[in-house]
């Protein structure tokens, strides 16, 4: 068995070595002492003159006592322990991937692997896992401590956005096992941690001023864009706007940014640019003193407005051009508008909305209480005010999911046809307060995106790093790989069938995706984590007090002979004591010459 | 005024007072020789009227008739005369060394004033008054003897000379001949013996050296650095003290009294040393007595 000790500080004790040895070399005072045979004294040779600071160093008895009950002392105070070479210490590191981790990771790189050998050398073989709270692939690295762990931390790239570490954390202690130790790296001080878990945060603030949004606007016919700029720091901050567009700047700004201060900045785009690089002075944390912008172009969803609008057609039309991105056609649309005709009552399959158009004259009240449906579409809105009258009804299927109620009957509810579904207002708007009720429009609206979002086609937007992307893949026969080309980095592949799990770029940059020929997706990505670019209260603290000693304890043996050196010390203390105090020998008899 | 370095009063009376119960376990040494001097009871060097036969010879006019040996006559018919001892008192000179490191430590400044009280002591018991001197340095002083005895000689004691290189000026001393030449003093004076020996076995006289000493000088367990002061002459001598000066200092000390041992023997002077720290009279048995330096009462 490896012997290890339990507390390394106790190596102190060995300064007590030099300590000795510097009160034996240093000249003692002089004593005055009387004597009476100065004459033979004086007739000796000198060997050491009384003036001298430091003497030569005299092997006595109590020094070697003294040393020697030193040494014993350290060897307690470090306490030894023989370690168990059968038993594996896991130790399962969570890395905080939030992009405020790019500023501390120079100073992790310089701790933490030290810190792991450390940790590592405590027991006889050690088994780490380092994990991401992102968790989007595995483990960084699962190995013994040493060159693998500064080779995985030096590739790490934390860019994400502020993030539950909990599932990381969890994992790690189920990989970790009870007695392993858990350590989650991070930046900050993080109350809320899981009990056994050390914080191991190697954070510094910063004045970090940067980009905190990005947006494109029309404002009458020209796009014009729009940037928020935000000082984190609690002191103002010069920086200087460079708007560029390509390699070409466009115009350059010195703004100078109050103490947590937000100051916005806009500009039309130039004449036939389609994109824009808005930069600012590179600080400590440069992700968010860039952004991309492009002029975005949503997908069109195309409508058409019932066959037979007949008095009231006008309403569909005015309540569909409100939509953005819509647009009333014809012909082939992507999602018709159908009013519901019980004399003709077959509904095509498809996507589309249904509203009931009832040729009779007004009716009652529709009775009951109003009642919304937990629902994405329906969540946030007003709808207690909808007042209706009876009207002929969509016979409600059982498939069906209702939104809302008036009494028993589903005014607004969703069908599905085929692979398709169908929003459908299961009571004539004509007859209704519907139309002035925002809640309407919002629904419609939320209806559309969320069928824009599934339709594919080509789009240009605006995103954040990180977010998940609304790409919709064409179904075969169309090629089954789509193809990343960020700009810049290199160009990847993903199955279209991941198409909905494809995210914007970790940092700011463009992206394109494409399906065979066609583009489906071009996004700028820009940083607009506020959270994370505020590093006022990033903090350096590293937990580990304790825990070498902790491992050394649960991975190793005590040795059997401390009591044996424990009698040593005392006894070397004693006899030192004894041998300083002694009484000197007196010569009682004559000296006989 | 009794010098600060000096025994006090008490202690030299003290020791006078146990001086007359030593003097009767021991005796100068006056028996190993023939003296001159007025009438005692010791054997003289010439004829007396002891009953001490001591000759012959033939009777030559104006002899006293009392001592004609008449039954020589009768055998031989020729006067001749019967020679008897003479018995005179001693002549005792008594040298005293009170330099300062007479008195070192208490220990020894006792010893050595219970030596200087024991010798006037002895020197009363063998019927004769000493004729003492005092030694400081090269400074000499004569005691009245009645301040001998009384044990008041603190009170004569010339003060030391810092400057005076130390020693025994026994060559100023006016010694009497066929003397018993005593000397007290620790010996512990730069030199040798040299010179001095010779002076005390000269003109027939018998020399007889107690050396009083203290352990602490022979073994003194010095240790580390030290600034040593001489008791004499108040000179510092910074020294640090190892085991091998230890050693080198106390070589040289059994050699400085190895070298006056040898001297004495040489002069068939009797040399004693008179340890400090032990009762008087077991001092004296551990060399003293074997020396020769003092004899027993028998």
């Amino acid at each position: 068995m490896d012997v290890t000790l339990a507390h390394p500080w106790g190596l102190l004790g060995l300064l007590g070595v030099p300590a000795l040895l510097a009160i034996h070399l240093l000249q003692r005072r002089a004593v005055v002492i009387p004597v009476s045979t100065l004459f033979l004294l004086e007739s000796l040779n000198r060997e050491s003159e009384g003036g001298r600071r430091v003497e030569r160093l005299r092997a006595s008895v109590p020094l070697w006592l003294q040393l020697l009950a030193v040494l014993f002392l350290t060897w307690l105070l470090t306490d030894p322990r023989w370690l168990d070479k059968t038993s594996v210490q896991r130790i399962a590191l969570v890395l905080d991937g939030s992009a405020s981790m790019s500023v501390a990771k120079p100073s992790l790189l310089d701790s933490l692997p030290d810190d792991l050998s450390t940790l590592a050398r405590a027991t006889a073989q050690s088994e780490i896992h380092l994990l991401d709270t992102r968790m989007e692939a595995g483990p960084l690295y699962h190995g013994p401590a040493g060159r693998g762990i500064r080779e995985a931390l030096t590739a790490w790239q934390p860019a994400g956005g502020s993030h539950d570490p909990l599932p990381a954390l969890r994992l790690a202690r189920s990989l970790a096992g009870r007695d392993g130790l858990v350590l989650y790296v991070t930046d900050a001080e993080t109350p809320s941690l899981p009990p056994g878990v050390r914080l191991y945060a190697s954070g510094r603030p910063i004045d970090n001023a940067g980009i905190a949004g990005v947006s494109v606007e029309d404002n009458k016919g020209q796009a014009e864009w729009r940037v928020t700029l935000r000082n984190y720091s609690t002191t103002p901050q010069t920086r200087e706007l460079l708007v560029a567009s390509g390699k070409t700047p466009v115009n350059r700004e010195s703004i100078t940014l109050p103490a947590q201060g937000l100051i916005q900045r806009q500009g039309p785009f130039p004449a036939g640019m389609e994109e824009l690089t808005l930069s600012l002075t590179p600080d400590a944390f440069p992700m968010d003193d860039s952004a991309p912008v492009l002029k975005p172009q949503p997908k069109e969803v195309t409508v058409t407005l019932p066959a037979d609008s007949g008095p009231g057609g006008d309403l569909y039309a005015s309540l569909l051009n409100s939509l953005p991105a819509v647009k009333v056609i014809t012909d082939a649309p992507a999602m018709p508008v159908i009013a519901y005709n019980p004399l003709n009552p077959a509904i095509p399959d498809g996507p589309a909305v249904i509203f009931v158009r009832d040729p009779k004259p007004s009716a009652t009240v529709l009775p009951g209480a109003l009642l919304v449906e937990a629902h994405p579409l329906t969540d946030g809105l007003g709808w207690q005010g909808l007042i209706c009258q009876d009207s002929i009804r969509l016979p409600l299927r059982p498939e069906d999911e209702p939104l809302i109620w008036i009494g028993e009957r589903a005014v607004v509810f969703l069908r599905t046809s085929g692979q398709a579904r169908q929003l459908c207002f299961n009571f004539d708007l004509r007859k209704s307060n519907a139309r002035r009720l925002p809640a309407l429009v919002l629904t419609l609206h939320r209806w559309m995106e969320d069928f824009r979002r599934q339709l594919p086609g080509s789009e240009t937007t605006l995103s954040e790093c990180g977010q998940i992307l609304s790409v919709a893949a064409r179904p075969a026969p169309a090629p089954d790989l789509l193809t990343l080309r960020p700009t810049p980095g290199p160009e990847t592949t993903r199955p279209a069938r991941e198409a909905p799990l494809l995210r914007a770029p970790a940092f700011p940059s463009l992206l394109e995706v494409w399906q065979g020929n066609e583009r489906l997706l071009r996004t700028a990505s820009h940083f607009a984590d506020i959270r994370e670019a505020d590093f006022t209260s990033k903090l350096t603290r590293h937990d580990l007090a304790g825990a070498t000693s902790t491992v050394t304890l649960q991975h190793s043996q005590e040795d059997p002979a401390w009591r044996a050196w424990l009698l040593a010390l005392l006894a070397t203390t004693g006899l030192t004591w004894w041998w300083l105090a002694r009484p000197r020998q007196k010569t009682t008899q004559p000296v006989t010459a | 005024m009794t010098p600060a370095y000096l025994p006090d009063p008490t202690t030299v009376k003290e020791a006078h007072a146990k001086a007359r119960a030593w003097a009767s376990l021991f005796r100068l040494p006056l028996r190993q020789q023939n003296w001159r001097g007025m009438t005692g009871n010791y054997s003289g060097m010439g004829t007396g009227s002891s009953l001490d036969f001591q000759d012959h010879r033939a009777y030559a006019p104006g002899d006293d008739p009392r001592h004609i040996n008449w039954q020589a006559y009768a055998r031989t018919g020729n006067y001749s005369m019967k020679l008897f001892r003479e018995e005179v008192r001693p002549v005792i000179d008594l040298v005293w060394d009170v330099s300062p490191s007479m008195w070192f430590n208490p220990d020894k400044a006792t010893r050595a004033a219970e030596l200087m009280a024991f010798t006037v002591e002895g020197a009363l018991r063998a019927g004769t008054t000493p004729q003492v001197w005092l030694c400081q340095g090269s400074t000499l002083r004569p005691v009245p003897p009645e301040a001998a005895v009384a044990g008041l000689w603190p009170a004569l004691v010339p003060a030391p000379d810092p400057a005076d290189p130390g020693g025994l000026p026994l060559n100023r001393i006016p010694w009497r001949a066929r003397s018993l030449r005593l000397i007290v003093s620790d010996l512990l004076f730069p030199g040798g013996p040299q010179g001095s020996t010779a002076l005390l076995s000269g003109q027939q006289a018998r020399g007889v050296l107690l050396v009083p000493f203290s352990p602490s000088e022979a073994d003194p367990g010095w240790d580390g650095n030290i600034d040593f002061e001489d008791v004499e002459s108040g000179q510092r001598h910074p020294r640090r003290v190892e085991a091998s000066l230890l050693r080198r200092y106390t070589s040289a000390y059994a050699r400085h009294f190895a070298l006056w041992k040898e001297a004495c023997q040489r002069h068939g002077i009797a040399m004693a040393r008179v340890p400090s720290g032990v009762p008087f009279t077991q001092a004296l048995q551990l060399e003293a007595l074997p020396s020769g330096a003092v004899d027993p009462w028998t």
